[in-house]
């Protein structure tokens, strides 16, 4: 009798796991029904930088997605996050042909390919160092110093920048959370009242049995 | 006003003259070029047969909430349809897609005098590209004298979609407005086998709003066709009735 309500109990248990995962399911679809559909990653490049941006048909902007840059032969240089505007920008680390890759969340995935020869700006830009770096040693010198200035920069703001995107993503994730927190207390409701149904049960049992005995 | 429009009927039965903007492709995506070539001409659609066309007075591109000049980059060339013997004017131009977005080209021409309608006729053309899955833009009105603005998406079309539109002169909607409805016929494959097979008439309702199920893959071209306010001297010199036609392409693609 109580093996078989610990089984019974250790069943409907099981089941209203199964539940909560369906209804957690919902509720990350749910989440994404507002995004049913495509993500599309656009790049361009001006003055030897390479702009991207990031949307869904509607025009809404994809916020905190990671951009992957891949080179022709898939390795990948660089990645970042887009900001409130669907935007993250990059210097073009070499003038290959560049496959960038959108992932935002849910699971939307897309990419975008910069062919070398959609890059002329940039290839000219590299033509201008190649040149310049023929020159004076000394113009060399002060090119590295720039570089280094934009390295600094970039790193320095890619830090500072870092807080924010966490507070996105929380941003994000708490989204999710609260439609999970609601089947979560459905699921304390539903296996509470599993465990009152059988408490009460029992009880009435035990009365009965109490009855019979006197 | 109701003689002219009788015989407008019996003209566009027998053979509707209808502007065209046809753009090389109707939606860009990142492998396709992003130069697209636009053919401006003046047709009967479904005869295929071309009219002389003199350099349009406007040609521009609708684009992120922008209106934008595109004449400069017209080339004339010279094109005929099938049994045509000789060949006529139709113009190109060639526009760069920059930016993901829906792009509404349109074109004014210069007025054409019709003989046969004793009255002028000046086709507002308009057609949309998509570009790059931004989709929008499509249902923007750009502001011409007569314009027929898309209340379906204009591309993305499957054989037997309906096309609905709002007929608009001077951006308000024309209560019962006759849109006739042509197929381009380019290689003269189709043929009808009576007149009100060339063109179909449909009428707008009451808010100007019509709808027409495509029944075949292609271009097709919707006019709505308007008397303006105004008149033009004709070439005997007496003031002759203008026909201003908002027109819209749109294309079909077979379910595959």
């Amino acid at each position: 009798m109580t093996k078989d309500n610990v089984a019974k109990a250790a069943f409907s248990h099981y089941r209203a796991l199964i539940s909560f995962v369906f209804f957690a399911f919902l509720a990350v679809m749910t989440g994404s029904a507002s995004f049913a559909h495509k993500v599309h990653i656009f790049a361009y490049t001006e003055g030897g930088t390479v702009y991207t941006e990031s949307y869904f048909p509607d025009g809404t902007k994809v916020e905190g997605g990671v951009v992957e840059v891949y080179d022709s032969e898939g390795t990948k240089l660089l990645e970042g996050k887009t900001d409130e505007n669907g935007e993250f920008n990059f210097e073009p680390p070499n003038k290959d042909h560049l496959k960038i890759v959108l992932v935002a969340s849910m699971g939307h995935k897309n990419s975008y390919t910069l062919s070398a020869d959609e890059l002329p700006a940039i290839i000219a830009a590299k033509k201008v160092q190649e040149l310049e770096a023929k020159e004076p040693k000394v113009k060399e010198v002060s090119e590295v110093h720039l570089d280094q200035i934009k390295r600094i920069i970039d790193t320095s703001l890619d830090e500072k920048l870092k807080p924010i995107m966490r507070e996105l993503t929380k941003v994000q994730q708490h989204e999710v959370s609260v439609t999970e927190v609601i089947g979560g207390i459905g699921y304390i409701f539903g296996i509470t009242g599993i465990i009152l149904y059988f408490v009460s049960k029992k009880r009435g049992a035990e009365k009965k049995n109490a009855s019979t005995r006197d | 006003m109701a003689l002219n429009c009788v015989v407008l009927g019996w003209i566009g039965q027998a053979s509707a003259h209808f502007g065209v903007i046809i753009p090389s492709d109707d939606i860009i995506s990142q492998e396709d070029s992003k130069t697209i070539t636009l053919q401006v001409k003046f047709i009967h659609p479904m005869e295929g047969h071309y009219m002389e066309m003199e350099k349009p007075k406007k040609l521009g591109v609708r684009a992120g909430g922008k209106n934008m000049d595109l004449l400069l980059t017209f080339k004339e060339k010279k094109g005929r349809g099938p049994h045509q013997t000789k060949d006529f004017t139709y113009w190109q131009a060639t526009y760069k897609i920059k930016r993901p977005g829906d792009y509404t080209f349109y074109v004014e021409p210069k007025p054409y005098w019709e003989p046969a309608e004793d009255s002028y006729i000046i086709h507002y053309t308009k057609v949309c590209v998509h570009a790059l899955g931004l989709e929008e833009g499509w249902d923007d009105e750009v502001g011409l004298e007569t314009e027929i603005v898309p209340l379906t998406r204009p591309y993305g079309l499957w054989t037997a979609n309906v096309f609905t539109g709002i007929v608009k002169v001077k951006g308000k909607p024309v209560p019962y407005a006759q849109v006739e409805v042509e197929f381009y016929n380019k290689d003269g494959k189709i043929k009808p086998p009576a007149d009100p097979y060339v063109t179909q008439v449909i009428k707008a309702d009451g808010n100007g709003v019509f709808s027409y199920a495509i029944p075949k893959a292609g271009w097709w071209g919707f006019a709505a066709l308007n008397e303006a306010p105004w008149t033009m001297k004709g070439p005997d010199g007496k003031d002759k009735s203008v026909e201003i036609g908002a027109v819209y392409w749109v294309r079909a693609i077979d379910m595959k």
